[in-house]
């Protein structure tokens, strides 16, 4: 890039320009660190007792969808392997959640379980082959495994199981604030789990295989197993997810539960936040749910078109995502944690 | 449940809404945090004092808008006639209860989903005094859970699917249009009485289409009639021909299902392309729609298809309700002839909803819920009655069974079922294309 | 089982079908040879064409056929201009870049159209009548969308052999700098490439205008089932397109027979996962597909 002594003058303009964030996150101590998280947790916690159940839908929305991005981003994010079904894996553990409650009676608690680690290891194990697979092969394959998993659902042979395109209805015992509460619990454990990952061996073995698959491996990183690892990962949150999204629905067809926007907003979150950061989904997640709010009641029917907009934006001017853009110009600091 | 603290909002100035409800929310909360979020925001406490707040939503865009749209238009009908004169049920009233009603209504897009949201925002943020239902079983039956969970009063004008209603415990919803399962038996009996020996069912993947055959195969087997196709299709079915070719081989006496008029319109154009022509045809819902009529032109002639309302039944208010409706919609409808029964059917709905309210005499979601359970009355739908079960199941009404014949100008609509009202003749077997 | 007469009845239901489904493969594919990327919006175009005959013949009364004069330049127009505007910056970024953009264009599309045209369903009853073409029984729009088809894609392939323009694109798809190194510009062939894969997919859109439901939503399975042919057929490999695309509508049309609608797609979506494992270059596609 540049020699030496251009760089020390860069350095030395770009000290001067540093934002007043860049100073404050740098400057702040670990203890006022966690006293920050601590009261944004405290007014989160109290929402549903000041504000009307509408809005506390509304968060609830941005709770799911930013769990579901630090999903997405355990493997898309941190190895580069897009996945462009993600939606098949969150209906996938709708279903089980809905049918697990409705046909056997399992408490709520247990079904979520239940569909966590059957759509885990399902998932994980039917998508093995497809980790052969490089960039948009790997995407498409995984587009078209969703589609195919919820034809599967609609088929004739699931029917007596899944009821078809009829749907199943049913009261969940959790109601809204319990759903709130348990997404922002999820939300709080994946966000602190991306933390640790990112700051991990494990977190540097993933970005490497985003980097160069081929050099990774013969690095010793092994790589199949990582990328198991990930997709693990990455299938349990969506089927976790897709339970808790059924008992806000209370009502679950193919076609609402593996609606394309569950891999559509995911991916514009984490793509506007950054790859493979860890508030990047938070921040995307964010951004994104309450602006599709506000355009949603102002213009019901463009806040879609908006996004598709803001895809094809990212894209192009921010390709690393916000944080790394911040990054890169110094207006917050080079952590790794962030 | 309501509880003492909330009638307090009901009478307060808009501007005071905001303290009474928070003061409500903080004694809710102190009760209990079993309690499950949606009572927080559905009770009473209206826009304001003078109107009521009547929400809804219908797919006026979708799959199913001509049915949502149509629907719509006979709930906005209701709304004027009541605001004008105070409806048909009570002499001299003074709107509804002494105040004026208005309409909140959102596009639910035929998605269940949305209107999931939509009821959620009509009840929470938009607080109205009364509900009526979405369009169709598919997003009516989505909504009840959180309709139920707000504690609200509702009729469903347009969910024949039972499903719901019969598997759980539903206190505050009713039905006012038939179970899926009577639709179009009337077309088995013709087909029976003229000799039909075998029957194809072939429907929509959905709730309500389900429910038809569900409901109604038993029934063909029980007129010693054998099924020899029976298919569930996508609801994004692209090439109906593929379907009716199946069909085709079977050669049935009687061809039934579809959806609602999209499917109605398809099936319809298919069976022309294959050369399919057995002895009768039943679409439910689009079969007998004027769109539908207006789409295949002289194809329609011979389809049958539910008639739940035609202008030359003699109802109970059908006179006011057509000359209303022709006033209001005078844009938009020439003839009387060209009137969909959704939108009798939606008005039905608030005529329902109308008399559980007069009979209370307050916005009381408990007490309406309960006279909507138990009252009867005449409506212009149907056959005129309104009553149900325990459930909220409909009990009173069979639709009658309508058919396309050669008119003057092009295919009129007869109803050929039950024969006491019957307009004309069946035409038994299917003229061919 | 099936008989002889079903056999053919169903295969020729299965040309008409397939000669369709080849059409929008060509497209896909074509662009892919160009410039490695994949359309993911490709099956907008599919709408939009489709979209453009039915104004046409509900506004002007003009049969799909015919409107096909006014939209194919137009949707080349629209396409070159969308490789300009867009994917002329991302050139040399990644192949996932390009998804990703054409993925959020495809979204953007989509919505742009259900604002426009409103999500109502829409129809064009054109040539409905029965005709019996070798004892299948189709309306008669079908054997004409099959001619339309042959038509185009012959014209197609002709013009790639013998014009110009069709040696430049031929040539950049096998190697673009040595294209560019004798003087081709690049630039141009890829927003001409793409602009022709707009044009092609619309034609098809136009077909599917006259044959099938019109609605905002409709281009995915379209992009979907042309993945399935592109992938089996080759991707980059236009021949492979053409045959991947009537193979499909054949096993199509006798899997709905024999299964359901449903049943058959599903099945076409894991046989695509399967030969993307198993032989990712499919039958005609270069052999280096599946690497980075």
């Amino acid at each position: 890039m540049s020699s030496e002594t251009s760089v020390n003058t860069d350095r030395d303009e770009s000290v001067a320009s540093r934002s007043r964030l860049y100073e404050t996150l740098e400057s702040a101590s670990h203890t006022q660190f966690v006293g920050a998280l601590a009261v944004i947790l405290v007014v989160f916690l109290a929402v549903p007792f000041m504000l009307n159940s509408y809005l506390v839908q509304v968060l609830f929305t941005v709770f799911l969808f930013i769990g579901l991005a630090f999903g997405w981003n355990f493997m898309s994010g941190f190895t580069g392997y897009v996945d462009f079904g993600y939606a098949g894996f969150v209906g996938f553990g709708a279903y089980l959640t809905v049918i697990t409650i409705v046909d056997f009676g399992f408490p709520w608690p247990l079904a979520l379980l239940t569909a966590m680690v059957v759509t885990a290891v399902v998932g994980t194990g039917l998508s093995l082959p497809m980790l052969r697979l490089r960039g948009a092969y790997f995407a498409i394959a995984m587009l078209a495994a969703a589609i195919a998993a919820q034809l599967f659902v609609s088929s004739s042979y699931m029917r007596p199981i899944t009821r078809g395109g009829s749907g199943i209805s049913f009261f969940p015992e959790l109601g809204l604030r319990g759903q709130y509460y348990l997404a922002m619990g999820v939300v709080l454990v994946l966000g602190y789990l991306t933390y640790r990952i990112a700051n991990s061996p494990f977190g540097l073995r993933l970005l490497a295989i985003r980097d160069d698959e081929t050099l990774a491996a013969s690095l010793g990183v092994r790589t199949v197993r990582e990328k198991v690892i990930a997709m693990l990962l990455h299938t349990a949150v969506a089927g976790l997810i897709g339970g808790i999204l059924a008992f806000n629905l209370s009502y679950i067809d193919p076609t609402s539960v593996f609606n394309i926007q569950y891999t559509e907003f995911p991916i514009v979150m984490v793509l506007f936040g950054g790859l493979g950061t860890v508030l990047g989904p938070v921040i995307g997640g964010f951004i994104f749910v309450i602006l599709y709010e506000i355009l949603w009641s102002t213009f019901p029917q463009a806040y879609q078109f908006l996004f598709g907009i803001a895809i094809i934006g990212i894209v192009l001017f921010m390709p690393e995502g916000i944080i790394e853009y911040l990054k890169e110009n110094d207006r917050i600091p080079r952590w790794r944690s962030i | 449940m309501p509880d003492d603290t909330d009638k307090s909002s009901d009478t307060g100035a808009a501007s005071s809404r905001i303290f009474s409800r928070r003061k409500f929310i903080g004694t809710g909360a102190a009760v209990g945090l079993a309690s499950t979020a949606g009572c927080a925001g559905g009770l009473g406490g209206g826009g304001g004092s003078d109107v009521i707040t009547v929400g809804a939503s219908s797919s006026t865009t979708g799959p199913t808008s001509e049915e949502g749209l149509t629907m719509k238009q006979g709930y906005e009908l209701w709304i004027d006639m009541i605001n004008e004169s105070g409806g048909l049920l009570e002499e001299d009233a003074d709107g509804l209860l002494g105040r004026e009603v208005e309409l909140i209504h959102y596009d639910d897009q035929s998605d269940p989903q949305r209107g999931v949201n939509l009821y959620q925002r009509l009840i929470n943020e938009d607080n109205v005094d009364l509900l009526l239902g979405p369009y169709g079983s598919t997003v009516s039956s989505a909504t009840i859970p959180i309709i139920e969970d707000a504690g609200m009063a509702c009729v469903m004008p347009m969910m024949s699917d039972t499903t719901v209603l019969e598997e759980r415990d539903v206190q505050y919803i009713t039905q006012s249009i038939a179970p899926a399962n009577t639709y179009v038996r009337s077309a088995i009996d013709i087909g029976v009485e003229n000799g039909a020996e075998t029957i194809a069912v072939v429907y929509e993947d959905a709730a309500f289409p389900t429910s038809v055959a569900a409901g109604h195969i038993p029934y063909a087997e029980e007129q010693g009639l054998e099924v020899v196709h029976e298919e569930a299709y996508p609801t994004d079915i692209n090439d109906y021909t593929s379907v009716l070719n199946s069909v085709q081989d079977q050669d049935p006496d009687i061809v039934m299902g579809g959806g609602y008029t999209e499917d109605a319109l398809g099936l319809t154009q298919a069976a022309e392309s294959v050369g399919l022509s057995p002895g009768i045809f039943a679409w439910v819902v689009g079969g007998m729609a004027p769109a539908f009529a207006e789409s295949v032109g002289d194809a329609a002639i011979g389809i049958t298809g539910d008639l739940f309302w035609a202008p030359f039944f003699e109802l109970p208010y059908n006179q006011e309700f057509l000359d209303g409706f022709m006033e209001l919609f005078s844009d938009e409808y020439d003839d009387p002839s060209e009137m969909d029964y959704h939108s009798a059917g939606g008005f039905a709905g608030c005529m329902v909803m109308e008399q559980a309210v007069r009979n209370v005499g307050e916005i009381d979601q408990d007490a309406i819920a309960e006279e909507l359970h138990s009252i009867e009355m005449e409506i212009p739908f149907a056959n005129g009655q309104y009553a149900v079960n325990e459930q909220g199941i409909q009990t009173a009404q069979t639709p009658s069974l309508g058919q396309w014949q050669e008119g003057e100008d092009g295919p009129t609509q007869e109803a050929v079922r039950p024969a006491e009202y019957a307009t004309a003749e069946p035409i038994y077997p299917h003229p061919g294309w | 089982m099936v008989s002889i007469a079903l056999l053919t009845e169903l295969i020729v239901i299965g040309l008409f079908l397939g000669a369709f489904y080849g059409l929008i493969a060509i497209g896909l594919s074509l662009v892919f040879g160009v410039q490695n990327v994949i359309n993911l919006a490709h099956g907008e175009f599919v709408m939009l064409g489709a979209y453009a005959a039915f104004y046409g013949w509900a506004l002007l009364n003009l049969s799909p056929i015919i409107s096909l004069i006014l939209s194919l330049p137009l949707l080349f127009a629209f396409g070159a201009l969308l490789q300009w505007l867009l994917l002329e910056r991302i050139h040399a970024n990644t192949e996932l870049t390009s998804l990703i953009l054409t993925f959020g264009l495809a979204l953007s599309l989509r919505n742009l159209a259900q604002l426009v045209f409103s999500a109502n369903y829409r129809s064009i009853n054109y040539l409905t009548e029965s005709v019996s073409i070798l004892g299948a029984d189709v309306s008669l729009n079908r054997p004409l969308g099959f001619a339309v088809a042959i038509v185009i894609t012959a014209t197609f392939f002709l013009f790639l052999r013998y014009s110009d323009w069709g040696k430049a694109i031929r040539a950049t798809s096998q190697n673009p700098e040595i294209a560019k190194a004798c003087g081709i510009n690049t630039r141009h062939v890829r927003m001409v490439s793409f602009g022709l894969g707009a044009a092609l997919a619309g034609a098809a859109g136009g077909i599917a205008g006259m044959l099938y439901t019109i609605y905002p939503y409709m281009g995915l399975q379209y992009l979907l089932k042309s993945f399935v042919v592109v992938v089996i057929g080759g991707l980059g490999s236009l021949v492979g397109a053409v045959i991947g695309g009537i193979g499909f509508g054949i096993v199509e049309a006798i899997g709905t027979y024999q299964l359901s609608s449903n049943e058959a797609t599903m099945i076409a979506f894991v046989l695509l996962v399967v030969v993307l494992i198993v032989r990712p270059q499919g039958l005609f596609g270069r052999s280096d597909a599946g690497e980075e």
